[in-house]
């Protein structure tokens, strides 16, 4: 399944990697818009690490090419890789070195020439405050090590960036606050690039990857099974709404122009975008009904991740 | 050119920051702290022997020939160590994916890492050779004969400073192998253990067998142990008499070289997993 655009920054074509008789990927095509915030799910050992990880330079493929920024073969990747910061698997310092001077070291390797002020100022971007940017990496929790981790991604200011599970290890605040700066740094890219930058986010996390992307690929056993725009991807989202007359509400919410799926002794199944319920508590109440009760029966994301997953038969994925 | 002048550059801005790492290391301070150590007591040492009563015919040299001595013995293992600390940490901590993020070249990576341990080596034996000069100097006239209790001493400075530098070509094959070790076995201890293992077994195993076969079956075995690499390094120290320590010079740095291009090769040619195997 192929997913075409004009403007790519990141192509693969039958991209393949075998590790003995394991085929970890399978014959990947796939093509990520320039600014596009790409989502790429998959169960664990699905293959979306071992993909990135080809990606970033650290694996070679079995076969296949990868096309980076406009750049291909050897010589051009390596070019490439210069503008693409890379958080792959977990984030990787040296433990003897504290927060800050593993990022400076990192920042003189990679030959970005922003000085202290870019160390402090990536430091603040990801909330490591001045006490944990002098801590040994090694003493650092594992929710700081991510977010070590996501600022070293950023240094240089890169045209892509490069995401594998970012949020794992963190706390439920931390994980939103990388929500947002995900969301953020995606409309923060260079002037010259449109100031939008392309974000590639591996995750497991439907939800994550739902509030985050406006374009996802789904992996199965290295096998790219699906790839295009969030809001294309499976059967819309329902919510169940139920109220003290919903033979009433049904009337009154198809006029208002909702398409009211069933109707059971348990509520009201009506299909809607997330962020719609508000609009039909909004139109009951206009009415001078109360909701008492309103809750989402699934996301669009997850019906279609299982429509999509179950396409592959078991025989098909032991190839 | 171009590509030189950058590939230069590339690997001095690698080489600062590797000793940025490095000089925040304790086990480096260790190891150095060890040899410092080590220095200032073989000194301490040639100094008693030089005012012991009836010593007379000891010669300032004696301090030199003490610590190349040492170095001889110490001088490998040294090669190992540092290897050791410096190379392949990387792979147990993971870091060698930060090092190649952004496209770096990992054969910049590598080379940066060898020459700074090949610098590290160097600065170690000229500084312990300056010491041994400046106390040599303070002692007495150089030039003395021979310390009469070690005949096979070389006359003069500069037959004792061609001696003396000869152990640093060994201690840098020894790093070359070690370097290579750890590419191989992705770890730290495999690389430690291994080559640490190879030296010991060279220095014990190689002269008893050595023996074996010419004392037991008359085969010259011995001649055939000299093109090892620990029989290349002895030649070099000067140990054997029948050839000048020169004629082995070549043999050390084609095992350099090999061990070189060896590491580069895998290096450059393996995937690289996520660490911490």
């Amino acid at each position: 399944m192929n997913d075409t655009a004009t403007t790519s920054a990141v192509a693969f074509s039958g991209l393949t990697k075998r590790f003995g008789r394991v085929l970890a990927v399978d014959d990947v095509n796939l093509d990520v818009p320039t600014g596009a915030v790409f989502g790429l799910l998959g169960p664990n050992g699905s293959g979306k690490t071992t993909l990135l990880s080809m990606l970033a330079g650290f694996l070679r493929p079995t076969a296949g090419s990868i096309t980076l920024l406009g750049r291909s073969g050897p010589a051009g990747l390596r070019e490439a890789l210069g503008s693409a910061g890379a958080l792959i698997e977990r984030p990787t310092f040296w433990p003897f070195l504290s927060c800050r001077d593993n990022l400076r070291c990192l920042q003189g390797i990679y030959g970005s020439n922003g000085g202290a002020a870019e160390v402090d100022e990536l430091l603040a971007t990801v909330n490591l405050d001045d006490q944990a940017a002098h801590r040994e990496f090694a003493a650092c929790s594992t929710g700081m090590k991510q977010r070590l981790g996501i600022a070293a991604t950023l240094l240089g200011n890169p045209s892509l960036i490069i995401l594998d599970e970012p949020t794992n290890g963190l706390d439920p605040v931390g994980i939103i606050e990388v929500r947002e700066l995900i969301r953020t740094l995606a409309k923060s890219g260079k002037p010259e690039e449109g100031g939008r930058r392309t974000i590639i986010l591996a995750s497991h996390l439907l939800n994550e990857v739902e509030q985050v992307c406006d374009r996802i690929g789904v992996m199965v056993r290295g096998r790219l099974m699906y790839s295009g725009p969030v809001s294309e991807m499976g059967a819309p989202m329902r919510v169940l709404v139920r109220t003290t007359d919903d033979a009433r509400a049904t009337e009154l919410l198809a006029s208002a122009g909702w398409d009211v799926a069933s109707q059971s002794g348990n509520g009201l199944e009506i299909p809607a975008s997330p962020g719609q319920e508000w609009e039909i508590s909004r139109d009951l109440a206009n009415a001078g009904f109360y909701v008492v009760e309103m809750r989402a029966l699934g996301s669009s994301l997850e019906a279609g991740f299982l429509e999509v997953t179950a396409e592959l038969k078991p025989d098909e994925a032991n190839g | 050119m171009a590509d030189l002048t950058g590939n230069v550059v590339a690997i001095a801005v690698a080489m600062r920051w590797e000793w940025f790492r490095l000089s925040r290391r304790l086990a480096f301070r260790v190891i150095m702290g060890m040899v410092a150590a080590a220095v200032i007591l073989i000194l301490a040492g040639s100094v008693l022997i030089w005012t012991w009563p009836g010593s007379d015919d000891v010669p300032p040299s004696i301090f030199a020939l003490f610590i190349h001595l040492a170095l001889t013995v110490v001088g490998p293992f040294l090669g190992i160590f540092l290897t050791a600390v410096i190379f392949s940490g990387e792979y147990g901590w993971g870091t060698m994916r930060a090092l190649l993020a952004r496209g770096n070249p990992r054969q910049h990576v590598a080379v940066a890492k060898m020459l700074v341990i090949g610098v590290i080596l160097a600065l170690v034996w000229l500084v312990s050779w300056g010491l041994a000069v400046i106390a040599g100097v303070f002692a007495g006239e150089p030039g003395a004969p021979n310390p009469s209790f070690f005949d096979d001493a070389p006359a003069g400075w500069w037959a004792i400073s061609v001696r003396y530098f000869s152990t640093l070509p060994a201690a840098i094959a020894y790093m070359s192998l070690t370097a290579l070790l750890c590419v191989v076995g992705r770890s730290t201890t495999f690389g430690l253990a291994v080559a640490a293992a190879i030296l010991i077994a060279e220095s014990t195993a190689f002269p008893v067998a050595a023996l074996i076969a010419e004392g037991v079956y008359d085969f010259p075995l011995g001649d055939y142990l000299r093109w090892t690499l620990r029989g290349t390094a002895s030649g070099l120290y000067g140990f054997y008499d029948d050839v000048s320590p020169w004629y082995f010079a070549p043999a050390v740095l084609a095992y350099i070289a090999l061990f070189w291009a060896l590491t580069l090769t895998l290096l450059s040619r393996r995937d690289l997993s996520g660490g911490g195997e």
